[in-house]
């Protein structure tokens, strides 16, 4: 027997049940008379639910309860029982339910197990990311310190007239490549540091979120000189019968996913193209689309297209961690990321995260 | 015998039920065993001359999951806010949290435990989270749940905090 159904007789009293399964005679003590029973104080929780349900039962409509939530109660044995408690009235009577757990309650917290293991894993796997991602970055960042010496070096030979005549065609040569070389390094540096600091886990609010129009436009604003300098139109195309666009997610890093995508879709597009970000509601989703007519992504790269250190064969992308950034951190908001062709030719990203609760 | 309801607030992973486990029956398990809805506990403890029974009220954590019912948390005399050391984005969780509780039951005492303080090699509590702590006046412990450090002081002065809070 998985329910026992109590009568309520007066405030804490209740009473005793014909018949009762040993789990209730464990935990609430067994009835040995007609006498009352108070179960509330066998158990502090139920006791504490009590007070709630006499709250609930003085006002209470037909077809209306309250339940306690789970709670665990330990048993003689040394075992644990969990259990449920709901209050209601049936036919003008209070009536307080104590369930033992149905298969949903197991099947659920299962699930939550599973869903925090894997949590609680996936954060040591960020964070084992960051050590390696910190430790190369400090390597990097080594790099540059010799090649300040070199580059210095050089100047000198070329101030104080060191060289011979073939020798400043040489310096410059040097020269060159040691610019080359710092520039590489600094696009690593800023590489890393925007994209390792994307990985650490956020706390969202689910009933509150940004909007991702104004993100889209802020994101374009922040782009148009980089797309102008490319001959390339940037422009956002919201749809007009949508009031609300709040989505579920933190705003720094919305920004910075659409940040990733649109830049990449500068990127990969011809001068005189347009990239067009648009904004349209799908149901319980806000989807957006980050639109070019760029090559598109070849068929071969597209199972791997959000995992780490994939860039593709151009070099135009950055560490590869951009679109690996992107996938997990919608992920992480209950949304998701992929990539479509566009029937005109070139690539269409999109990204669907959910509205808030409320 | 003076009972002081205490509950324990954190997000899911970070040690609250370890941490009741470590000061009632002095025991800790490796095996990571989520906490579904709420648990109770007790122990008595001994403030100078004074026995009291803690009810330990252990919650389940509050992350993307599942949420903290504000119904649990009436009649605390004072709550823990359970941090992981070793996961600095956890004090963000129990910072709602105590922003929540103070909303619902107003100015308990409470104390901020950095959990898992054994796991010296991670540990990522920073001096800004400790000045911020200092700041507000706020109590901070280290403690682990896993060697026992700090856990019976904390338990013993929130046991001092909640009797001094009601005598107050």
């Amino acid at each position: 027997m998985d329910v026992v159904l109590l009568e309520r007789i007066d405030a804490g009293q209740f009473r005793p049940p014909t018949s009762a399964p040993a789990w209730f005679n464990a935990v609430f003590g067994e009835a040995t008379s007609l006498s009352p029973i108070q179960p509330g104080r066998r158990s502090l929780f139920l006791g504490h639910f009590l007070e709630d349900a006499e709250v609930f039962w003085s006002a209470a409509q037909p077809e209306q309860w309250i339940s306690s939530g789970t709670f665990n109660e330990r048993l003689p044995d040394g075992g644990e029982k969990a259990l449920e408690a709901i209050a209601l009235v049936a036919s003008g009577t209070p009536i307080l339910l104590i369930k033992s757990p149905t298969t949903d309650h197991e099947t659920v917290r299962d699930l939550l197990q599973k869903s925090r293991s894997q949590s609680i894993e996936y954060g040591r796997m960020i964070k084992e990311i960051n050590k390696r991602e910190v430790l190369l970055h400090c390597i990097v960042h080594d790099l540059s310190t010799p090649l300040a010496g070199v580059k210095g070096s050089l100047e000198l030979m070329k101030a104080d007239d060191l060289l011979l005549p073939d020798g400043a065609r040489l310096q410059q040569i040097g020269m060159n490549q040691v610019l080359k070389m710092q520039n590489m390094i600094q696009e690593i540096l800023h590489a890393f540091k925007a994209e390792v600091k994307g990985l650490v886990p956020t706390v969202i609010d689910r009933d509150a979120g940004p909007d991702a129009l104004s993100c889209a436009r802020e994101v374009t604003t922040a782009l148009s000189g980089l797309a102008r300098d490319v001959a390339v139109g940037l422009r956002v195309e919201e749809d007009a019968s949508v009031q609300d666009f709040s989505v579920s997610a933190d705003q720094s890093r919305l920004e910075r996913v659409i940040f990733n995508l649109v830049d990449n879709a500068i990127r990969f597009a011809p001068p005189g193209s347009d990239v067009i970000v648009k904004v349209r509601s799908d149901g319980e989703w806000i989807e957006m689309r980050i639109e070019d007519a760029g090559p598109g992504v070849e068929p071969s790269l597209r199972p791997r297209l959000f995992q780490r250190f994939e860039q593709g064969d151009s070099g135009k992308g950055s560490a590869g961690l951009g679109l690996y950034f992107c996938r997990i951190t919608v992920a992480d908001w209950g949304g998701s990321i992929g990539y479509d062709d566009r029937p005109q030719g070139g690539a269409s990203f999109w990204l669907k995260l959910p509205k808030p609760r409320t | 015998m003076i009972q002081k309801k205490i509950c324990m607030l954190g997000t899911s992973g970070v040690g609250k039920t370890s941490l009741v486990e470590r000061f009632v029956n002095d025991s800790f398990s490796e095996k990571y065993l989520t906490t579904v809805g709420v648990r109770l506990s007790n122990k008595i403890v001994e403030i100078g001359e004074q026995a009291i029974e803690l009810v330990l009220w252990d919650l389940n954590g509050e992350d993307k999951f599942q949420r903290v019912s504000t119904s649990y948390l009436r009649g605390a005399s004072a709550y823990f806010l359970v941090i992981d050391g070793s996961r600095p984005a956890t004090e963000e969780t129990a910072l709602v949290l105590h922003r929540r509780t103070r909303a619902t039951i107003g100015d308990v005492p409470f104390i901020i435990l950095l959990n898992k303080s054994d796991l010296s090699n991670e540990w990522e509590v920073s001096q800004e989270m400790l000045d911020r702590y200092d700041s507000n006046d706020w109590v901070a412990r280290r403690t682990s749940a896993r060697t026992g450090e700090g856990v019976q002081s904390a338990f013993q002065e929130i046991a001092q905090l909640a009797l001094t809070s009601t005598l107050s």
